[in-house]
C-alpha cells in the first residue's frame, strides 16, 4: 500500500512536472471558458430584465384575478364629496337669483314676439323643477349609482368573474419557473421572453402587451371610471342646474350625459365581463390558437375589457333632450 | 495490483482532464492559469459589468437631472398658476386694438340697418326685422363697451373658485401627480440598470406626460388671453345674424378656457380625495392613472374644442414604437 | 534508506513549490489589472468618456447645432414674412378669363331671355317679382366675376394689414425672441438626453424637427390651398348665386376667406403666446444649463477627486471653447444664441482658486412657452376650421 502511494506521489509530481513545462510552450489568449464567462453574464442580464419586465406588467394580476367583481361593483362613497358637493350647491343656488333676474329682463325687455315670451315663461318653470332637483342632488346620486351597482352586479351574478381572471392568467403568464421554457408557449410571458433574448428593443413591443392588457384593464375601465365618476359626483348638482338653465343647457346636456355614462360604465364593464366568458365558453381552448402564440380569442377578449370602455364613451353621445 | 492499475488509469485520465482544462483557459501554468481564470472571472466580467452599471448610473442620472428634475417643477409652479389668471391689463391692450377695428362695424352696420329701415324696406315684416336688429346691436354694442369689464368679471370668479378649492386641499392632489411620475422613474431606473436601453420606453412615456401638462397648462393661459381679445369680437358678431353662431363659438371658448383652472383645481381635489380611497387597486396604477385624468379633465368636462385631444393624440403618436426602432437603428449603425 | 526517501521527498516537493510559486509570480506579473486584454476600463471610457463626448458629441451634437443655427431657424429668422405672404393674384387670372369666355355669351343671352320675359311675357306680379330677382343676380354675378381679381387682391391686402398690426400689439422682435429660445430650449434638452444615451433623445429630437418643419408644412398648406380656392372663387361666386348649387358656392367662399385670414389667426395666437410668456411669472423656474459639467463630470470628479475636479472643469472649459470655436455659441462668440449666455458661474477647484466656467441656459418657462409658440402655429388651420364655419347667409 506504502509502495503504491509512493509510486503515486511519483507519477503525481512528474505529471505536475511535465505539466508545467508542457503548458509553457502554448501563447494564447483567453479561452473559451472566458468567452462563456462573458456569454453567461449576457444571458443572465438579458434574463433579470425579462423577469423584472414581467415582474413590472403583471403588477395587480393576482388582484385582477381574485377580487374583478370588487373591482367592477366599486363605487366612490358620496360621504367623502358631502363638503365639496354642499359648496357646489350652494354657489348654485346663488346663481338662481341672477337667473331669475336675467329671465325677467328678458321676459320684459328683450322678447319681442308672445313665442319668445312663452319661452321665456318656460324657462321660469324649468328653473323651479332644475331647483327642486339640485336640492335632491345628493340622493338622486345615490340612487343612480345604486341602480348601476345593483345591475352590474345582477349581470355578474349570472357569470364566475373569476373565469375571466383564470382566462387572463392563461394568456399572460406562465407557471413554470423559466419563461422561456418551451412549455410555456402560448402565454406572453413566453412570447416576450423570446423576444427579448432576440433584442431588448422588440421585447418592449411584447411588454407593450401586458401594459394594454394589465395596466389598461386597471386603468381605462376602474380606475379611471372611479376617478371620473367622483368629480361628476362633485358637480352634478351644478350639471343638474346648467341643463335647465336654457342658455348654458348645451353644456348642462354634456356634463349630465357624461355623468351618466361613467356611472353606467359599471353596467358595460359587467357587460363586457359576462359576453367574453360566454364567448370564450362557446368555443374550445384550442380554437384560434396559433402555435406558440396565445390563443386569439382569449387575448382579445381581454383586450376588450380595457380598450371598450372607451370607445363606448364616444359612442352614446347627445340622448338626453 | 488490479485496484492499483484502475486508480493509475483513474489518475492519469485526471491529469488529462486537468491539462486540457488548464490548456483551455492559459498558457502561463497550472497555478498562473488557475489564478488568470480566477483574475479574468474577478477582475474581468465582474468589474466590467460594475464600470458598465456605473455608466448607466451616470445615464440615469443625467436623465433624471438634465430632464425630469427640470420639467417636474411645472408641478410647483401649478398652485400659483392654477390660482391667478393672467393680468387683465395687457389683455385690455389687445380687446383695445379689436375695439377700435370693430366700433366701426358698428357705426356702419347701425347706419345702414338705419336707412334700411326707414328709407329703403318695402316690406312690413322687413322692416320690423331690421328695427330688431338695430336694437338686438344696440345691446350687443352696451355688451361690447362693458366686454373689458365682463371679462374681468370672469376672472375674478375664476381665481375666487380656485382658491377655494385649493383652501379645500387640493395642493394634496399635486402630490398624487408627482407620485404617477415617480413610478414610472422607478420602472425606468430598474429597466436601465439591467439593460441600458430597456428603460427608454418608459423614460419616453413620462417625459411625454411632462411634456403634455406643461405644454397643457402653459397653452391654456395663452388662450384665455386669445380668447380674450378676441371676445369684443365675438359679441359683435353673435349680434349678427349670419355670423352667429361663430360669435357663439368665440365667447364660449373664452368662458371656457377662463374656467379650466376651476376644473383642473377640482380634478386636484378629486384626486386627493379618491386616490386615498379607491381599494384593491395597487397605488402603481392609481398615481398613472392620476396623471391622464389630470390631462383630461377639461375635456371631459367642458369639452374644450375637439382640437385639444388632437393634441394628446399627437403626443401619443410621437412616442410611439416605430420612432423608437428608427432610433435603434440609427444608434446600431453609428455604434 | 528511510531518511533518504523522506530527504528526496522534500527536495522534490520544494523544487516543485519553487517551480508552482515561479509560475504564480510570472502570471500575476504579466496578468496586469489593467492590461488591455481584461477590458476592465473599455466599458469606462467608452461609456463615461469616449461614446458621449466624443462620438455623440462631436457626431450628433456639433451637426446639430450647425443646422439649427442655420436653416434649422430659418422659420425664426422669417416668420413674420412667411406668415404675411399671400400667393399672387395673377395666378387666377388666366383661369377667370377662360371663366368669362365662357360665361359672357350665356349670361348675355340669359339676360336678354329673362328682359324678354319681363316686358312681354310675364302676366303676374310675382313672375315678375321673381324675374327682378334673378335679373339682378345675373348682373352681381358678372360684376362680381369680372372684378374678382381685384376682389381677391382687397381681401388679401386687409389681412396682410391686419396682420402687421397684430403683429405690432407685441412687437416682432418678441415673438422671434420666445420662437428662438423655444427651439434652443428643446435643443438643449435632446442634447442632455442625447449625452448619456441616444435613445433617450428621442422625444426631445422628434419635437425639434415637428417644430422646425410643421410651421412651414402648415403655411405652405394654406398657400397651395390658397391658390386653389383662389381660382375656384369665381366659380364660387357664380354657384352662389345659382339657388340649387348656392351651398357649394357658399362653401368654396367660406373656405377661401378661413385660410385667407388664418394668417391674422396665427399672428393674434402668436401674439397671444408672446404676452403670455411676457406676464406669466413662475415661483420657481429652473434652468437648463446647455453645459452641465457636474452632470457629465461627477464621476470623474467622484474618483479623480479634487485632481478629477480640476481634470473635469478643464475638459468643460476646454469643450465649451471648441464648441464656441465651432459653432459661435461658445464664449468666443459675440452672437448669443442661447438665451442669457453671458452668465459664468465660478467653480472652486480648491481653496482660494476658482475657474469661471460661462454657462448658457434655459429654463422651464421659457421652454414651456417657446412649445406653445410652436405649436399654436400648427394647431391655427384645424381650431379655424372649427370655429369658423357656415359664417355666410
Amino acid at each position: 500500500m506504502a509502495k503504491n502511494k509512493k509510486g503515486l506521489l511519483e507519477i503525481a509530481v512528474l505529471a505536475v512536472i511535465f505539466l508545467v513545462l508542457s503548458i509553457q510552450a502554448f501563447a494564447g489568449n483567453t479561452g473559451f471558458l472566458s468567452k462563456l464567462v462573458s456569454n453567461v453574464a449576457y444571458f443572465a442580464k438579458r434574463y433579470i430584465y425579462v423577469k423584472l419586465a414581467i415582474g413590472v406588467g403583471e403588477q395587480g394580476l393576482d388582484t385582477l384575478e381574485k377580487y374583478l367583481r370588487e373591482l367592477i361593483l366599486m363605487n366612490p362613497k358620496l360621504s367623502n364629496f358631502n363638503t365639496i358637493m354642499k359648496s357646489i350647491m350652494i354657489m348654485v343656488f346663488c346663481f338662481y337669483t341672477p337667473a331669475l333676474v336675467f329671465l325677467g329682463f328678458y321676459l320684459l325687455f328683450v322678447s319681442t314676439s308672445p313665442r319668445e315670451r312663452a319661452k321665456a315663461k318656460d324657462m321660469f318653470s324649468k328653473l323651479f323643477i332644475s331647483f327642486i332637483f339640485v336640492s335632491l342632488a345628493p340622493k338622486l346620486l345615490h340612487l343612480l349609482l345604486l341602480i348601476s351597482e345593483e345591475l352590474a352586479r345582477s349581470i355578474l351574478f349570472r357569470v364566475d368573474p373569476e373565469t375571466f381572471g383564470k382566462v387572463l392568467h392563461t394568456v399572460v403568464k406562465c407557471d413554470l419557473s423559466i419563461e422561456c421554457d418551451p412549455r410555456c408557449a402560448g402565454t406572453l410571458e413566453f412570447l416576450h421572453c423570446v423576444a427579448t433574448f432576440t433584442e431588448v428593443e422588440i421585447g418592449f413591443y411584447t411588454f407593450l402587451f401586458f401594459m394594454i392588457l394589465i395596466w389598461g384593464a386597471f386603468i381605462f375601465p376602474i380606475v379611471l371610471r372611479y376617478f371620473i365618476v367622483s368629480i361628476f359626483i362633485a358637480l352634478f348638482p351644478l350639471s343638474i342646474f346648467l341643463y335647465f338653465f336654457e342658455f348654458t343647457k348645451p353644456l348642462g346636456r354634456v356634463m349630465l350625459e357624461q355623468t351618466l355614462i361613467w356611472i353606467f360604465m359599471q353596467v358595460i364593464n359587467a357587460l363586457l365581463i359576462a359576453a367574453i366568458i360566454f364567448s370564450i365558453l362557446t368555443f374550445s381552448p384550442t380554437f384560434m390558437k396559433p402555435g406558440p402564440l396565445p390563443n386569439l380569442m382569449w387575448f382579445i377578449g381581454c383586450l376588450m375589457f380595457s380598450i371598450v370602455p372607451l370607445f363606448v364613451v364616444r359612442f352614446f353621445r347627445g340622448f338626453l333632450p | 495490483m488490479k485496484m492499483d492499475g484502475k486508480l493509475k488509469l483513474l489518475v492519469v485520465l485526471g491529469v488529462i482532464t486537468t491539462i486540457l482544462i488548464i490548456l483551455s483557459t492559459n498558457s502561463y501554468g497550472i497555478v498562473g492559469g488557475v489564478v488568470a481564470f480566477l483574475a479574468e472571472l474577478a477582475f474581468g466580467q465582474v468589474i466590467k459589468e460594475l464600470f458598465k452599471i456605473l455608466a448607466k448610473v451616470w445615464m440615469i442620472n443625467t436623465a433624471k437631472a438634465a430632464t425630469i428634475d427640470f420639467l417636474e417643477k411645472i408641478y410647483d409652479n401649478l398652485p400659483y398658476l392654477l390660482k391667478n389668471q393672467p393680468a387683465i391689463n395687457e389683455i385690455w391692450k389687445g380687446m383695445f386694438f379689436f375695439m377700435n377695428l370693430i366700433i366701426l362695424f358698428y357705426a356702419v352696420s347701425i347706419i345702414g340697418l338705419g336707412i334700411y329701415a326707414f328709407v329703403a324696406s318695402t316690406s312690413y315684416r322687413k322692416r320690423a326685422k331690421a328695427k330688431m336688429m338695430i336694437s338686438k346691436l344696440f345691446l350687443s354694442l352696451v355688451i361690447f363697451i362693458i366686454s373689458p369689464g365682463i371679462l374681468q368679471l370672469l376672472f375674478i370668479i375664476s381665481e375666487i373658485l380656485a382658491r377655494y378649492l385649493f383652501s379645500l386641499g387640493a395642493e394634496a392632489g399635486i402630490g398624487v401627480l408627482k407620485s404617477g411620475g415617480e413610478s414610472l422613474y422607478d420602472v425606468f431606473w430598474k429597466f436601465t440598470l439591467v439593460q441600458r436601453t430597456g428603460g427608454v420606453e418608459m423614460f419616453a412615456l413620462y417625459i411625454t406626460l411632462l411634456l403634455g401638462i406643461l405644454t397643457v397648462v402653459l397653452l391654456r393661459e395663452a388662450m384665455v388671453i386669445l380668447f380674450g381679445m378676441l371676445l369684443p369680437l365675438g359679441v359683435f358678431l353673435y349680434s349678427i345674424h349670419p355670423t352667429e353662431k361663430i360669435g357663439k363659438g368665440l365667447i364660449i371658448q373664452t368662458i371656457l378656457w377662463t374656467f379650466v383652472p376651476v376644473v383642473w383645481a377640482l380634478a386636484l381635489l378629486i384626486l386627493k380625495i379618491s386616490a386615498s380611497t379607491i381599494s384593491y387597486v395597487p397605488l402603481f396604477y392609481v398615481h398613472l392613472a392620476a396623471i391622464f385624468f389630470f390631462l383630461g379633465a377639461p375635456i371631459l368636462i367642458l369639452g374644450v374644442s375637439d382640437w385639444l385631444s388632437f393634441l394628446v393624440l399627437l403626443f401619443e403618436i410621437l412616442q410611439a414604437a416605430p420612432l423608437s426602432i428608427g432610433v435603434v437603428v440609427i444608434d446600431e449603425t453609428l455604434k | 534508506m528511510k531518511m533518504d526517501n523522506k530527504k528526496i521527498k522534500k527536495l522534490v516537493c520544494v523544487i516543485v513549490m519553487v517551480i508552482l510559486l515561479a509560475q504564480l509570480i510570472n502570471s500575476l506579473r504579466v496578468k496586469n489589472i489593467f492590461h488591455g486584454e481584461l477590458e476592465t476600463f473599455v466599458p469606462f471610457w467608452e461609456y463615461l468618456v469616449l461614446k458621449p463626448i466624443v462620438i455623440r458629441f462631436f457626431a450628433y451634437v456639433v451637426p446639430l447645432t450647425f443646422w439649427l443655427k442655420g436653416d434649422g431657424t430659418s422659420f425664426v429668422k422669417n416668420f413674420e414674412r412667411v406668415i404675411e405672404y399671400n400667393p399672387p393674384v395673377d395666378i387666377a387670372k388666366p383661369f377667370i378669363k377662360m371663366l368669362l369666355k365662357i360665361l359672357l355669351p350665356l349670361y348675355s343671352l340669359l339676360i336678354l331671355l329673362v328682359a324678354f320675359y319681363l316686358l312681354f311675357v310675364s302676366a303676374s306680379p310675382k313672375g315678375r317679382a321673381k324675374a327682378k330677382d334673378v335679373l339682378w343676380k345675373l348682373f352681381a354675378t358678372m360684376m362680381l366675376i369680372s372684378l374678382s381679381p381685384l376682389l381677391i387682391e382687397v381681401i388679401f391686402r386687409i389681412s396682410e394689414q391686419l396682420t402687421e398690426n397684430i403683429f405690432t400689439l407685441v412687437g416682432v422682435d418678441n415673438i422671434r425672441d420666445l420662437l428662438d429660445r423655444g427651439l434652443w430650449g428643446m435643443y438643449a434638452l435632446a442634447v442632455w438626453t442625447l449625452a448619456p444615451d441616444f435613445e433617450l433623445a428621442t422625444i426631445p429630437l422628434v419635437l425639434l424637427y415637428v417644430f422646425v418643419w410643421a410651421p412651414y408644412i402648415t403655411i405652405c398648406l394654406r398657400n397651395i390651398l390658397l391658390t386653389a380656392l383662389m381660382i375656384f372663387f369665381p366659380l364660387g361666386i357664380l354657384l352662389y348665386f345659382i339657388q340649387p348649387l348656392k351651398s357649394i358656392g357658399k362653401a368654396i367662399i367660406e373656405q377661401f376667406l378661413s385660410w385667407t385670414f388664418l394668417q391674422c389667426f396665427m399672428a393674434l395666437a402668436l401674439v397671444a403666446v408672446t404676452k403670455a410668456f411676457l406676464i406669466t411669472k413662475f415661483v420657481v423656474n429652473p434652468r437648463l444649463h446647455t453645459f452641465h459639467w457636474e452632470l457629465t463630470f461627477a464621476p470623474i470628479g467622484a474618483i479623480g477627486g479634487p485632481a478629477g475636479v480640476m481634470i473635469a472643469s478643464v475638459i468643460a472649459h476646454l469643450i465649451n471653447d471648441i464648441t464656441g470655436f465651432i459653432t459661435g455659441w461658445g464664449p468666443l462668440s459675440d452672437i448669443n444664441i442661447l438665451p442669457i449666455c453671458d452668465s459664468s458661474i465660478p467653480i472652486k477647484i480648491v481653496e482660494g482658486v476658482e475657474i469661471p466656467i460661462p454657462f448658457c441656459y434655459t429654463d422651464l418657462s421659457t421652454l414651456g412657452f417657446g412649445i406653445v409658440a410652436h405649436m399654436v402655429i400648427v394647431i391655427s388651420p384645424i381650431v379655424i376650421i372649427l370655429i369658423f364655419k357656415r359664417f355666410l347667409p
